[in-house]
């Protein structure tokens, strides 16, 4: 069987979006409790979707807030995260339980991610339930790949055969406020750095097949693209220099002509520097990752069958783009064992034109549902 | 459609594909190799800069893939080969060493955060660095061509030279598919560990730790065996951006490739930002027992040592090679766009033949020029009025519209203040003779009075290919980026059908676009970068203040600031930081400059009874503030004044000029 004849993992997916439909959904998936993982930062995203869950979920909500690192906030930034907590807390009070999961002390961002993914199962709040959602709206991607990447494998290893809600209010403006410093940290998100399975060298023959896999290597980047992020792109090409760019450009998208304005943003870096062909450039539903996802299926399968017997493509994954998108490289790095890069930065800002009132009530709530009953 | 790509911007001389090693073989400078110290094989050599100096490059010249290239066509690569054959690299038309290049960029730091106590984490650490060397060194083999196929591992065979090496069993074997499966299985189970999402058994972890790198005993205790025939190949060992290591991993790292009985070269590249940041400010490794190759430092002695003559055998003029990078860039599609004329890149931007090109350009260097004089002219004789001691010198000056003319005068009206502010020693006024001016002138007040007539009336400055390379400083990206700029303007100039040359006002204003670029980019690109562009735009503001003082008092202008060395001291004190507002933030912000290469430090100047650490201003930031090109005067800075420059910052600073920098205040940070 080809490549491209394999079956898709999410070939069928559920997706919910729009506030009515998303509280719809939960009015019928919250009568049983519910495991909610939120972030602990300023993200006001955060409060929208906790309250359309609580709003409509009857059961109770048990909800666990990942810390941050404490070290850069202050004054204006420090008055937004307080507002945003005593949000939480509010609504926590009223529908369930909440507990905080304390940051952990490591040299990177990278390795954190991996840290508290590992102690999040250590401690043991996935028992009883069957029912969990991972909110990413308030959470960065160092955060959340490694624990939805965690889940994925539990379901996978039929260790946990539960329902696994990734919900978002999606608000690409927010994500376009936040600005951030430094870009010369480039890592392998935490799960997703290594990329060829454990080589099984008990025969010859086995041993000749990992010798042909690991020799002929065809590097393969997939950015996904967002606004404003050159340095990223800059630091992730010096980084891994591929062999082959392969870009994302959000389309369709809210605003018709996003995808021309990032090619008109990126032209030199694409056109001039890395001579990137213009076929090469995919596009995919700014809304819906599983579009994206499925895209990365049909490039890998083409490209893994057509060097069949000489070697294998790697693909390096990065998300420069908003949340949603993100999952849709998330879901495809896992499944076709992709290796999804990260620029850290050392601290971020908002930008100083940012309407924080308008950042509260904007966004589209999403539900993506990815195992559990839909797939049985 | 005819394609305008710019070969300034490619980078895919990066990529290993054959396409990226031709074009990597066609613009690596062959120079940068004879600023190699004398190479002693055994030793190790620690190469170091700040990003974008060349450091990956250097090495990738080494790699047996770019020998094999070199030897199969050496007339095309003489340069390249005359100088691989000198240092010892090919030998007979054949490669010598075989490149074996690690990068240390990822999973390395990871394993300090598998919480293992620290001899443990030392041992996975050596032992993932044994397989990555292993099966980078057979993945060199299986690409060379005496391997056509992967599966042919069998026939390679390391034999070693003594009885009973310790490392055969560590490592698996001795032969090829051994050795391999050995080192796969290892890298795939700690990398594996360390990227693990779920939690994790520790337990039995210590079957894969060494002791020490028994990889650099197999290959260099061996002979390279292959169906049976030694080869030639001697193994070097290229350990690259060591500056992802963790401090202690580093430690361990150079401990173990010091070790003088080791008979495998090897080098190892880091930026400056390995060294912890009071060892950067400071600039001490005073134990080290191995040699240090610093590209910025080389390459701003190569140009001093060659004005003195020294080193003339050796080293060209740094300045010189950056032309030579440019012009083999430029070559190609300045003639594929339909300019026959062979005429260097460099030449166009020749600023005494770019003015006369563009018409319009022309007119209004003219006219800028006749205000100059007439303003100039005015106000020397109104300063002068009754006063016939500077009669002479006046009457020197040529009637000629021309930039020598509008320099003399501001150079004359410099003079003039610089004299007037003595205090009277004569009872009678002495009239200055033309003897008295070349006494009290120099080329730097010179280039002081250019800088003014650029500051006062816009005569271009920032100009000429000489420039183009100084603003480089050091830096081969910096320096590529702004020939990029440029030749976007000759290819557009050809496109239209007009000369390439770049008229020298198009060509300031390019440079100062590139600079205020270079500015805005600094907290998004760099760690602690909103702290180094606070810190930069205070020097930069600062050296500007002193620069266009009237009298020119440190001509041909400020381009840095000093602290003291007992400040200095105090900086670097923990004690003093911890109690001290900003100090902290001071010492990464200086540390991030200086590393890379914002910054250039000179440690222990003396002056006046003191010793001086001087900072002196990258010369492409310069240009935003109208600084000099060269390495102008500095003036001294408190510290506290410096650790206050990071609590209040002021609307004078860079980022307030330029919303588009959208740089925050520091209470709009946050934790995300």
């Amino acid at each position: 069987m080809t490549h491209r004849e394999c079956a898709m993992k999410w070939n069928d997916y559920y997706l919910t979006q729009g506030g009515q439909a998303f509280k719809d959904l939960w009015a019928d998936r919250g009568q049983t409790p519910t495991l909610v993982v939120i972030g602990g930062g300023f993200d006001p995203r955060t409060i929208q979707t906790l309250s359309a869950i609580a709003s409509t979920a009857t059961a109770e909500l048990d909800i666990v807030r990942l810390e941050f690192s404490t070290d850069i906030r202050n004054k204006q930034a420090n008055a937004l995260v307080t507002n945003t907590r005593n949000e939480i807390e509010r609504i926590a009070h009223e529908s369930g339980t909440l507990r905080n999961h304390s940051y952990p002390e490591t040299t990177s961002k990278r390795t954190a991610g991996l840290a508290l993914s590992r102690s999040f199962h250590e401690a043991g709040y996935l028992d009883g339930h069957n029912e969990m959602v991972i909110d990413i709206s308030g959470l960065s991607r160092w955060m959340y790949f490694p624990l939805i990447k965690s889940m994925l494998k539990l379901e996978e290893q039929e260790k946990w055969k539960g329902d696994l809600h990734v919900v978002v209010c999606d608000n690409p403006r927010t994500d376009t406020a936040i600005r951030a410093e430094g870009a010369e940290t480039v890592d392998p998100l935490g799960g997703f750095g290594f990329v060829a399975p454990a080589a099984d060298v008990s025969s010859y023959e086995k041993l000749e097949r990992d010798m042909l896999q690991k020799s002929f290597v065809l590097k393969v980047w997939v950015p996904i693209l967002g606004e404003g992020r050159i340095e990223e792109l800059e630091s992730i090409w010096g980084d891994i220099t591929p062999d082959e760019v392969f870009p994302v450009l959000p389309f369709p998208s809210l605003n018709p002509r996003r995808a021309d304005d990032l090619l008109l943003e990126y032209r030199e870096f694409f056109f001039d520097e890395i001579e990137v062909e213009t076929r090469n450039f995919i596009h995919a539903s700014e809304s819906n990752p599983f579009d994206l996802y499925r895209s990365l299926k049909m490039l890998n399968a083409r490209y893994q069958d057509v060097l069949e017997g000489l070697g294998r493509a790697e693909f390096v994954l990065s998300s420069h783009s908003s949340k949603l998108l993100s999952v849709g490289a998330l879901i495809a790095g896992h499944e076709f064992q992709m290796q999804i890069l990260h620029v850290s930065s050392t601290r971020s800002w908002l930008d100083l034109d940012t309407d924080f009132d308008q950042m509260q009530s904007d966004g589209i709530l999403s539900d993506i549902w990815l195992t559990g009953a839909p797939y049985t | 459609m005819r394609s305008y790509r710019n070969t300034f911007r490619h980078r895919t001389s990066d990529q290993h594909s054959d396409d990226g090693q031709v074009k990597f073989l066609r613009s690596f400078a062959p120079d940068v190799i004879d600023l190699l110290p004398d190479i002693q094989w055994d030793r190790l050599l620690v190469i170091r800069s700040a990003p974008g100096a060349g450091k990956t490059s250097l090495l990738r010249a080494f790699d047996l893939r770019t020998l094999r290239a070199v030897c199969g066509d050496l007339k095309t690569y003489s340069e390249l080969s005359e100088r691989l054959v000198n240092v010892g690299a090919i030998q007979n038309s054949k490669p010598r060493k075989l490149g074996v290049r690690i990068s240390m960029r990822t999973y390395f730091r990871d394993l300090t955060d598998l919480q293992l106590e620290s001899e443990g984490t030392r041992k996975l650490f050596f032992c993932l660095l044994d397989a990555q060397i292993i099966i980078e060194f057979l993945r060199v083999l299986i690409e060379d061509v005496r391997l056509s196929s992967p599966t042919e591992l069998h026939r390679v065979q390391l034999i070693p030279k003594t009885p009973h090496p310790v490392w055969k069993d560590r490592l698996g074997g001795t032969l090829g598919h051994e050795l391999w499966a050995w080192s796969t299985k290892m890298d795939d189970s700690i990398r594996s560990l360390i990227d693990s999402v779920l939690p994790v058994s520790m337990d039995g972890l210590n079957e894969y730790g060494h002791s020490e790198l028994y990889s650099l005993k197999a290959l260099g205790d061996s002979d390279i065996v292959i169906d049976g025939d030694s080869t030639d190949l001697q193994p070097l060992l290229m350990i690259d951006d060591g500056q992802w290591l963790d401090t202690s991993q580093r430690q361990s790292l150079l401990d173990a490739l010091v070790e003088r009985d080791l008979r495998i070269a090897r080098w190892c590249t880091e930026r400056h930002e390995a060294r912890d940041t009071d060892e950067i400010i400071g600039d001490g490794e005073p134990s080290r027992c191995y040699e240090v190759f610093d590209l910025e430092k080389v390459t701003r002695d190569t140009g001093s040592a060659l004005i003195q003559g020294k080193r003339r055998r050796k080293a060209r003029y740094y300045e010189t090679m950056l032309r030579k990078v440019a012009n083999r860039r430029a070559s190609k599609p300045l003639h594929d766009l339909g300019d026959d004329s062979d005429t260097p890149f460099t030449d166009y931007l020749d600023s005494s033949t770019a003015t006369s090109d563009d018409a319009s350009s022309a007119s209004q260097d003219d006219e800028c020029l006749a205000q100059a004089i007439k303003t100039i002219s005015a106000r020397v004789i109104k300063l002068t009025q009754n006063k016939p001691r500077y009669r002479l010198w006046i009457e020197e000056i040529p009637y000629t519209r021309t930039q020598e003319t509008a320099i003399r005068w501001r150079e004359v009206e410099i003079l003039i203040k610089r004299d007037m502010n003595k205090p009277q020693l004569h009872l009678f006024e002495v009239s200055l003779s033309d003897e008295d001016m070349k006494q009290r002138s120099s080329s730097t007040v010179k280039d002081a009075a250019r800088l003014f007539l650029y500051r006062e009336f816009k005569v271009p400055y920032y100009c000429g290919a000489d420039m183009v390379a100084k603003l480089g400083d050091h830096n081969f990206d910096q320096f590529l980026r702004l020939c990029g700029d440029l030749f976007d303007e000759m290819l557009t100039r050809l496109i239209l059908g007009q000369n390439p040359k770049v008229p020298a006002r198009k060509q300031q204003q390019i440079i100062l676009q590139a600079s205020r670029r270079a500015w805005t980019e600094i907290p998004r690109r760099r760690s602690h970068g909103l702290d180094i562009q606070l810190v930069l735009s205070r020097i930069g503001a600062l050296a500007k203040k002193e620069t266009h003082r009237p009298t020119a008092p440190y001509a041909p202008g400020v381009s840095g600031v000093a602290l003291s060395m007992s400040e200095y001291h105090q900086l670097l004190d923990p004690e003093f930081r911890a109690r001290t507002q900003g100090a902290q933030d001071l010492l990464n912000a200086l540390g991030g400059a200086i590393g890379h290469n914002l910054l250039y430090a000179s440690w222990d100047r003396k002056c006046k009874g003191e010793e001086w650490m001087v900072l002196y201003l990258n010369r492409l930031l310069g240009a935003e503030y109208g600084l000099p090109i060269g390495l102008g005067g500095w003036r001294p800075v408190k510290l506290e004044e410096m650790c206050g420059w990071l609590t209040t910052p002021t609307t004078t600073d860079f980022p307030s000029k330029t919303p588009a920098g959208q740089v925050p205040s520091d209470n709009q940070l946050i934790s995300v």
